[in-house]
């Protein structure tokens, strides 16, 4: 897809054109949803911050920037999407992620035998991080952000996005290394 | 040099290092099997996040997306309707320098010199020979040729003929002088004023499409 192409998608849908609109959700509809899912760790909820991040997009789509690329800027708003619904979730359960202890989910032997697939386990083990880890890890793997951009982002100082994806990264190399 | 730290470790796989350092690690990790170790079990998890593939999406998700599109927030200063308004205002403009030059020599003589009878008030303001400008506009309106800044002298029985005094009957009067093409102008104004904020509550609605 070339950038003219999408810019002037992009214009169309600044006029008002619902279809144009519709063929960017077609476009990008799958990065978005695995930024989600990342973030979320499962189908339903990825599918619903997928939803709900278009449909924001949309609403706000005078504020998107034509002469730039559209998909860092979708995605954005879906990580954003995904923040405010796990917020959501830890309000609505009274739980503090700082405080509750990571719950001991190593796949059994037998889970192991079910979870075949090596990139199945490293879903698995990258749902089990902390949500905020997910998040950095997010956006410097996936979405390819600097360190700085990402603390500009998610407006938090950078010594906390480092410490972040630092640890992060430590706890999945221990549960990784076995997987060879 | 002592062994590399996990942060740095990090930075050096980030790409997040100034060069000289990446020159004095990269010359650590030749001759130490410990940091190896610990950089190889690094990099293996950016290989592996690397190497994930997309999830596909269970199903479409446009149908849904596009059906519950809600109205969305548009500028209200496109480049569409500051060319209107600005039209607008042109004609507005346009209207008023017509109406003022039919009309400006009692108005503004009016208007900017206020009448004080209070001498000391009176000589703060500049004064004109108000008599001389009122003489063109005779030739155009002769209806209001009795206008005079003189409350006093106002003729409030003279058709065409706004008299307002503010405050006191000493202080500043206000004479505005009412002819067809001033009501003309105030009428069209009017409508136009009304056309530009319908047009401004319209706007949202009609730039979806359905």
């Amino acid at each position: 897809m070339s950038s003219t192409d999408e810019r002037s998608l992009a214009r169309r849908v600044l006029q008002g054109d619902r279809d144009a609109f519709g063929e960017i959700v077609h476009r990008h509809q799958k990065a978005v949803f695995n930024a989600s899912y990342h973030v979320l760790g499962n189908v339903h909820d990825a599918e619903d911050a997928t939803q709900e991040a278009f449909i924001r997009a949309y609403q706000f789509f005078d504020k998107f920037d034509v002469n730039r690329p559209l998909a860092p800027w979708l995605i954005r708003i879906a990580i954003n999407v995904c923040m405010n619904r796990v917020k959501g979730q830890k309000s609505a359960s009274g739980l503090n992620e700082e405080s509750t202890p990571l719950p001991d989910l190593s796949p059994s032997p037998e889970l192991q035998t079910i979870i075949r697939d090596r990139d199945e386990i490293v879903r698995y083990e990258l749902n089990r991080l902390p949500v905020r880890y997910r998040i950095v890890i997010e956006l410097r793997h996936f979405q390819e952000l600097s360190y700085e951009e990402i603390a500009k982002e998610l407006k938090r100082p950078l010594s906390d996005i480092k410490s972040d994806l630092f640890r992060a990264r430590k706890l999945l190399a221990e549960r990784l290394k076995d997987l060879g | 040099m002592e062994h590399i730290s996990d942060s740095q470790l990090n930075e050096y796989l980030d790409h997040a290092l100034p060069t000289g350092m990446v020159r004095i690690m990269d010359a650590h990790l030749e001759s130490c099997d410990s940091c190896r170790a610990r950089l190889d079990e690094l990099q293996l998890v950016f290989n592996r996040l690397e190497d994930l593939p997309e999830i596909r999406i269970p199903h479409d998700l446009a149908p849904n997306i596009l059906s519950r599109l809600p109205q969305r927030n548009t500028h209200l200063w496109t480049p569409v309707f500051t060319t209107q308004v600005g039209a607008a205002l042109g004609i507005l403009l346009w209207l008023s320098t017509v109406v003022v030059r039919l009309i400006k020599i009692p108005m503004i003589s009016n208007f900017i010199i206020p009448k004080f009878t209070i001498p000391e008030v009176a000589s703060l303001f500049p004064t004109f020979n108000l008599h001389s400008l009122t003489i063109n506009f005779l030739f155009i309106f002769p209806k209001i040729q009795f206008l005079s800044t003189n409350p006093e002298e106002n003729l409030l029985d003279n058709l065409g003929l706004v008299h307002t005094s503010f405050w006191f009957n000493h202080l500043p009067v206000w004479q505005i002088p009412i002819s067809n093409f001033s009501l003309a102008g105030i009428t069209i104004s009017g409508l136009l004023l009304c056309l530009l904020v319908n047009a401004a509550l319209l706007r949202q609605p009609s730039t979806e499409k359905k």
